[in-house]
């Protein structure tokens, strides 16, 4: 492929909806965040890690349908729908899938949307330099949304939109500056995200097993160099199945000593593990002793662990 | 595997807490039944003769009807006690060769596992049958149902097969125009038997697979890519699409009342502008337009489509 895939720009974290006639705010699409890049001949969906997914997506694979430039890169979300309502662990599901005929069926039984939101490069020349709202006049120009490929709308009253998630029991939103250019790998507060609930990329050290099974987890995030124990993870959205798979994967990863720095409750008879494993984790909120409160694992997800870090 | 049953087995003094697996699967390919004409699912409903209305599952009981039109009734809690101290035991009562119970008993296998405690006595009652080569009988009751069980080793895993009662066995006296006389011509006999004895082979289960399977299968895939895909009537639609409509709805009504609560208010202050490049669907490009002002110009001409 002749386009250097990039990393995108991530928004950071608020509190407040910022006001002012620069900012828009758009829905937070609980999903995996994608990229496709197309140069004119091949078109390949290359996610925040810059691993491809191409063929993760068959029904993204072909642009031609849904989008009129001779060669582009597509910024956005690609989210799976359950019970009315984008789900980040059916998403995963699809995106941990690794036989061909296992993609092609899910492909037509859990189909996948894409949500775009920003327009990086188009017809040879990249975007990035230009306002946001030029390149997504340009992106408007190019897509012609249908039932897999959406654009993200926007939205001028992000209080108002906040709302909306809150009644819809969706993640948040996210507000943007319209005059702001667009700075691959970069993070800073042209883009802002509001979040509704709050969630992180933990690392597994250690798993409580009943009868041959996985129980719980033992769940912990890096402070400096210190792994530091935040809580036990029950079932939440996984399957029995999904749980022997994630046991499969971790039991190889077995150490005689507790990887965490402090010392975990609840934790005679754990298996402790080497942190290689992250899963995402849903929770209410942390308690004052820095644990979460009703965790819940939402999936599997490809993060290295020394990346689990406590929010800054 | 899910457990199925829990509870232990006992022998004289011997009691083997062990958890209990189906150890065979149906391979059935599942249709669902639809309605030839709209291609809509079946649904079954339970519906009372007396009162012709849909009955959840709260409101059934069971009745033994003892003689026509006249039930004596039972709660399931009932039906429960009755089972409960047998239920949890599987009592061996003899040990016999497996050799002398004919296949026509074998009803459904089960894996057994060690319960939470009692890895010690399952191991000594797997290595008893194993060095003794015997198989133990035994009474259990699953799922409110009593039934004769062998207990035997498979593949080092001690496991039980449930097998019918005597009395559950037709006897063969009951089969059609079963000939009386079984005389049969010496010359074709010896043929048969060298037939048989050619095609005798080791039992490889391996080398069988149901072919009806695998053509109902070939055929779903056909159907499936030459697109002869029926589709049931618009079912509730949970895609993006009505997802995002319904936040636009959402948003909609929470601007009007907020227009209205300004208005209550009266402060005569000028409403803010659209400051959103795109709101959504039909309203986009209008949205558009209102909101970029002097720059939006016609798309065709600003951005030729390559």
């Amino acid at each position: 492929m002749d386009l250097k895939p990039i990393i995108p720009f991530e928004p950071v974290r608020t509190e407040r909806v910022p006001e002012g006639d620069r900012w828009i705010a758009q829905v937070k699409w609980d999903g995996v965040r994608m990229l496709v890049y197309h140069d004119g001949s091949e078109t390949r969906l290359i996610n925040r890690r810059l691993r491809d997914r191409t063929r993760q997506y068959p029904e993204l694979a072909d642009p031609a349908g849904w989008c009129d430039a001779g060669s582009f890169v597509l910024d956005g979300e690609v989210i799976a729908m359950s019970g009315g309502r984008p789900s980040f662990y059916h998403v995963m599901k699809r995106d941990n899938l690794r036989s061909e005929p296992a993609i092609r069926r899910a492909a037509r039984s859990e189909p996948v949307t894409y949500m775009i939101f920003d327009l990086l490069h188009l017809n040879g020349e990249w975007m990035t330099g230009l306002p946001l709202r030029e390149r997504q006049r340009r992106l408007e120009a190019i897509i012609r949304p249908r039932e897999h490929v959406q654009l993200v709308d926007n939205v001028a009253d992000g209080d108002r939109l906040l709302e909306v998630m809150k009644q819809f029991g969706m993640e948040g939103i996210v507000c943007k500056d319209l005059d702001s250019t667009y700075v691959p790998g970069g993070k800073d507060g042209r883009w802002r995200k509001v979040k509704l609930q709050r969630d992180l990329v933990a690392a597994v050290g250690g798993l409580v097993l009943k009868a041959g099974a996985v129980r719980s987890l033992l769940i912990g995030l890096y402070a400096g160099d210190r792994f530091l124990y935040i809580g036990h993870a029950g079932t939440g959205r996984l399957t029995a199945a999904d749980w022997r798979t994630l046991g499969e994967r971790l039991l190889p990863l077995a150490v005689p000593r507790r990887p965490f720095a402090n010392e975990p409750p609840r934790a005679e008879g754990a298996v402790w593990v080497r942190p290689e494993v992250a899963v995402k984790v849903r929770f209410l909120e942390w308690t004052p002793q820095g644990t979460m409160r009703h965790p819940s694992i939402q999936g599997v997800v490809d993060v290295p662990a020394d990346e689990c870090r406590f929010p800054e | 595997m899910h457990t199925v049953w829990k509870g232990a087995i006992s022998f004289g003094l011997v009691h083997v807490p062990v958890k209990l697996y189906a150890a065979t699967e149906s391979r059935d390919v599942s249709m669902k039944l639809l309605h030839r004409k709209t291609h809509a699912p079946i649904r079954y409903a339970r519906t009372c003769d007396g009162c012709e209305g849909e009955v959840p599952w709260e409101d059934i009981i069971k009745g033994y009807e003892y003689e026509p039109g006249k039930f004596v009734t039972f709660e399931k809690e009932e039906l429960q006690a009755l089972g409960d101290e047998a239920s949890r035991e599987i009592k061996i009562v003899d040990f016999v060769d497996l050799r002398e119970i004919d296949p026509i008993y074998f009803q459904k296998t089960y894996y057994m596992s060690p319960g939470d405690t009692g890895a010690n006595a399952y191991n000594l009652l797997k290595r008893a049958l194993l060095e003794t080569g015997k198989i133990g009988i035994a009474n259990v009751t699953l799922r409110a149902k009593g039934s004769l069980a062998a207990i035997r080793v498979v593949d080092g895993c001690l496991s039980m097969v449930t097998m019918f009662y005597p009395a559950e066995i037709r006897p063969v006296n009951q089969v059609p125009n079963l000939p009386a006389d079984d005389r049969v011509d010496e010359r074709e006999l010896a043929m048969a038997k060298m037939l048989i004895e050619q095609l005798s082979a080791p039992f490889e289960p391996a080398k069988f697979e149901d072919e009806y399977r695998k053509r109902l299968m070939e055929a779903i895939e056909a159907k499936i890519s030459g697109r002869q895909v029926v589709t049931a009537p618009e079912a509730p639609k949970e895609n993006v699409v009505s997802l995002m409509e319904a936040l636009q709805a959402s948003l909609e009504l929470a601007r009007a009342t907020a227009k209205k609560d300004r208005e209550r208010a009266a402060d005569g202050k000028a409403e803010k502008a659209e400051t959103g490049g795109r709101t959504s669907g039909r309203k986009r490009r209008r949205a558009a337009a209102v909101a970029d002002g002097a720059d939006t110009a016609p798309r065709a001409t600003e951005q030729p489509n390559a």
